[in-house]
């Protein structure tokens, strides 16, 4: 199921993922240690407004979003380089986004270069960085 | 990813050396719990002839690598994270993390520690490699 996404013009949006954030999902994910990411308390100890998501955690969702359009050229070939810059808690809703910068050239293959970020339900970015997976 | 106050500096170039663990179905289950991404290629099989890991399981892999250098994984923030895929993980492989300090610094009320880490399967091929830069707290930093 490698893609066949050679030729995408510059600004083409790739489909999003939205995920609801909830401490649920936070504690499966970094528990069951109690942490700034599943517990109020000391998330509060550590001067925080509450537990935040891990940043792996919120990670794995532009990589949802980048399996699902690079397929199989994502694990054999992706990159992704990101910054956190802002905080994720419970009741947030995230959505990815990933626009196409260029494609360049990479051996027989090609390699297409993403802007990706992800913004809260504020229209508010928590990661920003770049990603890029080989098409055929 | 906090030093704790009053213990030994990570220095530039530490290495933590290796562990070794297996990507089992009940590791990946629960991170696709987590994650909320039940993909059939990660749960049923994939194009690669079996079942897969997600591509960011191994991101926290250098917190054992930590433990190793005598510090635990405490609190604390990512700043930033690279991650380079070659190979999938398939469920069942016994990996190997190998990983080193690649660099720290400071700047006003932050410290950065910075992981460079990459996971290989039994045959020795590198199929994932991380760099992972933390920041320890502002409170904690300042003090």
């Amino acid at each position: 199921m490698t893609t066949s996404n050679r030729g995408l013009q510059p600004g083409f949006e790739i489909p999003s993922v939205t995920k609801s954030v909830t401490l649920e999902r936070m504690q499966i994910h970094s528990g069951p240690k109690k942490s700034i990411h599943t517990d109020a308390e000391t998330a509060k100890k550590s001067g925080l407004p509450g537990p935040v998501m891990s940043g792996d955690q919120t990670y794995a969702y532009l990589s949802e979003m980048l399996r699902n359009f690079f397929g199989e050229g994502w694990f054999t070939g992706g990159k992704v380089a990101t910054s956190f810059i802002g905080l994720v808690q419970p009741g947030d809703t995230l959505t990815t986004k990933g626009v196409v910068k260029e494609e360049v050239a990479e051996g027989s293959e090609a390699r297409l270069v993403l802007d990706v970020w992800i913004e809260n339900q504020n229209g508010e970015k928590v990661i920003v960085g770049t990603a890029s997976g080989l098409v055929h | 990813m906090n030093e704790k106050a009053g213990s030994k500096e990570f220095q530039i170039g530490d290495d933590a050396g290796s562990y070794e663990y297996v990507v089992t179905e009940e590791l990946v289950r629960n991170f696709a719990d987590g994650v909320e991404d039940h993909h059939p290629w990660h749960m049923e099989n994939s194009p690669f002839g079996s079942p897969i890991a997600h591509s960011t399981l191994t991101v926290d892999n250098f917190s054992p690598l930590r433990k190793k250098l005598g510090r635990a994984a405490e609190s604390g923030l990512h700043a930033k994270q690279q991650t380079e895929l070659f190979h999938p993980l398939k469920i069942g492989t016994r990996v190997t993390v190998r990983g080193k300090v690649a660099d720290k610094y400071e700047k006003p009320g932050r410290k950065y520690l910075v992981w460079e880490y990459s996971v290989f399967d039994e045959d020795n091929v590198e199929c994932i490699r991380h760099r992972a830069t933390g920041v320890t707290m502002v409170e904690e930093a300042g003090k």
